[in-house]
Order: C-alpha cells, then structure tokens, then sequence
C-alpha cells in the first residue's frame, strides 16, 4: 500500500486526503495546530463562535461544481448548505457615490441594478458580465465539456490580459469600476495584476449565487473528519512536521516532534515558501527555492469579531454583507484609513448553533485589509508581545466599528467588540506567511505554482498552487491526487458524475 | 550588450541558478538531454532569464523550438530586439 503523508489539515488537505484514501493510498494527516481544520476552524470567545476563514463560498448550488466535489467526498449529506435568497447581497457603500448599491449573488439581479444606477452605461454593463460568462465558458470546472488537462497547462504561464483591461473598456465611471471589480476581495489580487481567466474563476461563482454552510466551516472541516475516520485516515493534531525526509531525490518521509514517520508520498499544504527550509537542498533546485521564497503575496486582514444580543437584533445583517469602499480600481490595496475600506458580515445571523450566555447573541465579524508592515513592529513572539500590542489592536477596533458605525447608520446597535485577530494572528495560528490570507499572489506577473515537484514523491497543493479560497483549495486538492496517481481524467470524471 | 557578453551572463545564471558545472555549459548542450533540466524546469529557467534578463517570455509556443543554450541566446536575443523596436515605436 502507498502511504501518504498530507501536512495540513485545510480544506485543501482533508479533501486531498480523503481523496487519496478512496484510491487505495494510506494516510495520514498532520497539523500543527491542537485542532484540525486550518481556516475552516471556529473558535469561540464567551461562548460565542466565530469563523475565521469561511463565510461564504459560491459552487455548492445543485449542479455546480464544489457540490459534486462534496458529493464524491461523501459530505454532502452531512452538511446543511444554505443558499443567501434572492435579497442577499454585497452592499458597497462607494466614496463619493451617493446611495449603496446592492451587488447581487445572480447574473440577472446585479446587472438589473447597475442598469439602475448607471442607466447610460447600460452597453458597458452588458458587455462585462457578457465577457464574464464567456470567459466562464472557457474554465472546465464551470463547463464540463472543456477539457481540463489544456487548461492546467494554460495555467502554468501568467495571463496577457487583465480584469482592468475588461473594466476599462467597459466604463469609465470610477463607481461602476469598484463594484465590478468587487470579487477580486475573494481573490486578494488588485484588478490591473489579476488575468481575466484567474478573476473569473472566482467571481463567476458569485453572479452564479453564494451560499453558506449551517455552523460555518466548522460543520465542513468536522464532516471531513467523521469520513477520514471511517475511511481509517489518522489526523495527528498538535503535529509540527520539522522535515521532509528524502533520499536519493525521493520522499521517504516526515520528522515530527515525536518521531520519524514513514511515507512514499508527501504532500505539502501550507504556503509553498515555507517548503524550502523543510527540505534538504540537495532536492530542489537553488532557482526553485528562490522562485517559492520569493513569491508575491496576498493582503492580510485586520478582523474585529463581535456580538449583537438579542434584544438588538438587525434583521438588515442576516443576508446583507455591508462594504465601505474607495472609487476606481484601488481594492483591495490595505490602507491605514478605514474608514475608506472595509466589510461586515452578520455571520452569526445565518447559523443555527446557539451563541452566547442565552444562546441568542448573533456574531458579527468587520474585516479590512491589512499590511504584514503594520503589525510586523510588535512580532516578538507570542509571549513577549507587550502592551503595545494590546492597545494598538485596541484603536484598530475602535477606528473599524466608527468607521462602520459612520457609514451605516444604526447597523451596529448593540454590537460589543470580542475579539480582534492582525496579521500576526493569521501567521501564528494558519501559518500564513506575512498573514497573507489568500496565500501568493495568482498575478499576471508570477508563474504558477504546479503540484510536482522535482523531488520524486514531493507534491504540492492548497490554494497558493491552483486557485484561492475554499474552492480553489478543494480543487487544488483534486488537481494534486490526480497528478500522484496519474489518473486526473478519471478521478475528474467521477466528480462530474456526482453532479 | 555583445552576443558573448550575453552568452557569459546565460552561462552564469546556469551555472548559479541551477548548479550546474560552468564546463558544462557550451552553446551546443542540449538542455534537456545533456544539461538534465526537464519540464519542471521551463518554467524556473524563464522566470531567472526574465529576471537576468528583464525580457518578458509570452507563452509556451516560443519555448518549443529551444533545444540548446545557444537557441536559448537566439530566443533573447529576438525577444530585445522586438522589445526594443516597440520602444522606438513608442517613445516613453
């Protein structure tokens, strides 16, 4: 039997190792962490809980593509997806625009509004989400018929032509451009370095409709977990892995704090920069390493993660995400105004678990894009960081929720500050590096990342290689089992079949 | 920048990048066979010629015909030239 090593248990890993396990592999996951689930994680704060990675994702309606993933998974039937209806949106709030605009999870519903808004440019209007779904047309997981080993190659060299490019040509009104270019939140590329085919692999599944899970990406990891368990896959939490062994140019195995453990094939989930300090170099080529130590980043986020109790209750957060953000093409660039840039989601308005001491407080969480410069100054280790820290992360909270509260009116009523998590957070608790939360940059100028490597056994996955997000790191996950057991077509087959 | 000044510099980042033996590297070796890169490599090697370089490789297409280090001086060398043509074109 081939053993597999899967280092990481995101979703890119539990999903690459259940995968492996129903092709006759043994495996075995391990995470640094004390619980499994990477960003799928919730944790919880006055027993309030909170997600920090997974709020919504597109792909889960029936017949699309992440569904069929979960269905060969065997986690379809224990999770309860839950569509946003037809008056859930992204509300943007743009400077110097005078109303908010309700940029709608459907092809239909979004261009009817920005007809609304911007009746003259109703050509431009068509064009881009015509361009869109062509674009969309072209991608195999969103059309079927197109076959994915050519579009895997394309992949591998950057895009001639941009999200900007598109926007530009389309219209000219600084309005208009920011709500167009709204998805590229989802990706953490700026619209004039994201390839058109890149974008539209995110954002089409958003004009195709979102979707959130019932507890959040907790109920997604723990379904995971319960097949892996019966599959006999063994997760060890609390698992760094120090080294990958090798020999020969080939794998043998891991070394983790307990003990070395044998393995035939490795396949590496966390951010690929940090793969060259776990291999010996006599494995990877100089040009290599420096090629994934060098890679381009995605922002970071500041996170505020807070409570609205009962008596307070908006029903204006249950479906509606609120946005505040800058005119033209700047997003997601971090800036230190936040008022300018920012996101609210009332996840906890979506969920059926219970929260807080009478079970009916709603979590509420407020994001804006950070830079790894900002809270790299009080990185001196988790211990050592002082007060300093404390109350720099104070303020933020302070400037976010003014800021919130400024641009809309009365949404925060009741609303108590719980938790913040900086950049720092997101590197000392995800492994992300600089707290980069979409990994590298998937720009046009940075080749791709693929899931071989030159040491034989060694593979690559997560949402740094193919795509990002809970998607992209799903099918990253397919991508890399189908290139360890040379088999992609079939095993693409069968998640098709599951549609 | 000279032909052999050019030829040096390919050398270089060879013998650097990829750790191969400077004696190794003639214009007649064959990358692939004699010098042992394989596809995994392409891509690396246009990113540190890209990077050597500061010319922009489009696509695959133009790759296909590079059997040697001396194509690969040839494959440069058209790629400056067109750059630097579009350029007179249009003047910064």
């Amino acid at each position: 039997m081939r053993r597999a090593a899967v280092i990481g248990s995101g979703i890119s890993g539990l999903t690459a190792a259940l995968l492996l396990s129903r092709r006759g592999f043994a495996v075995s996951v391990f995470e640094k962490q004390r619980e499994a689930g990477g960003a799928l994680h919730r944790f919880r704060r006055g027993s309030i809980p909170f997600d920090v990675g997974f709020h919504y994702t597109g792909g889960l309606g029936h017949g699309e593509i992440l569904r069929a993933l979960w269905r060969h998974c065997g986690i379809d039937g224990k999770i309860t997806i839950l569509p946003f209806p037809e008056q859930g949106s992204d509300c943007v709030r743009v400077e110097g625009f005078p109303e908010p605009i309700h940029a709608y999870f459907s092809y239909e519903r979004i261009t009817d509004e920005l007809l609304r808004f911007f009746p003259r440019e109703k050509k431009g209007i068509l064009q881009f989400f015509q361009t869109i779904r062509d674009v969309a047309a072209s991608i195999p997981f969103y059309n079927m018929e197109v076959p994915l080993a050519g579009f895997l190659q394309s992949l591998a060299f950057p895009e001639q032509s941009s999200l900007a490019d598109l926007i530009t040509s389309c219209t000219a009104n600084p309005a208009l451009q920011t709500v167009l270019s709204l998805p590229v939140l989802l990706h953490g590329v700026r619209p004039g370095n994201i390839g058109l085919t890149m974008h539209t692999s995110v954002a089409h599944l958003m004009y195709q409709g979102m979707y959130t899970v019932d507890r959040g990406g907790q109920a997604i990891a723990d379904a995971l977990l319960q097949v892996l368990r019966e599959a006999g896959v063994t997760v060890h939490t609390s698992a760094p892995v120090e080294h990958i062994l090798t020999e020969n140019g080939r794998v043998t195995g891991i070394r983790t704090s307990t003990g070395d453990f044998d393995a035939d094939d490795v396949v590496f989930t966390p951010h690929p920069s940090l793969l060259p300090d776990m291999v010996s170099s006599a494995g990877l080529r100089k040009v290599y390493r420096n090629r994934l130590r060098d890679l381009e980043n995605t922002l970071s986020m500041f996170i505020v993660f807070g409570a609205i109790e009962e008596a307070k209750h908006n029903e204006r957060l249950r479906w509606t995400n609120y946005y505040s953000l800058p005119a033209s093409l700047k997003i997601p660039t971090p800036c230190d105004r936040p008022e300018q840039c920012f996101f609210l989601s009332g996840c906890g308005y979506r969920d059926t678990e219970g929260a807080g001491k009478n079970g009916k407080d709603r979590a509420v969480i407020i994001m804006r894009p950070a830079n790894w410069e900002e809270a790299e100054p009080f990185d001196r280790g988790p211990r050592k960081r002082a007060g300093a820290y404390s109350r720099w992360k104070k303020s933020e909270a302070d400037r976010l929720v003014s800021a919130v509260q400024a641009n809309w009116d009365g949404l925060l009523n009741g609303f108590r500050v719980i938790n913040t998590a900086s950049p720092l957070t997101f590197r000392d608790e995800l492994s992300y590096v600089r707290g980069a939360v979409y990994g590298r940059q998937h720009t046009m100028n940075q080749f791709g990342v693929g899931a071989r490597t030159k040491v034989s056994g060694l593979w690559l996955s997560g949402q740094s290689t193919l795509m990002t997000g809970v998607l992209g790191a799903s099918l990253s996950a397919l991508v890399t089992v189908g290139s360890m057991t040379g088999d992609l077509e079939t095993l693409w087959r069968e998640v098709r079949e599951c549609v | 920048m000279t032909e052999e000044e050019l030829f040096t510099r390919i050398q270089t980042v060879f013998a650097e990048e990829f750790e191969l033996e400077p004696d190794q590297l003639t214009p007649e070796a064959t990358l692939f066979e004699e010098l042992g890169l394989d596809s995994l490599d392409a891509v690396d090697m246009v990113v540190a010629l890209e990077k050597e370089f500061g010319v922009k490789v489009k696509d695959e297409e133009s790759l296909r015909s590079v059997r040697t280090l001396d194509d690969l001086l040839r494959l440069i060398l058209t790629i400056r030239d067109q750059m630097n043509s579009r350029d007179q074109e249009n003047p910064a």
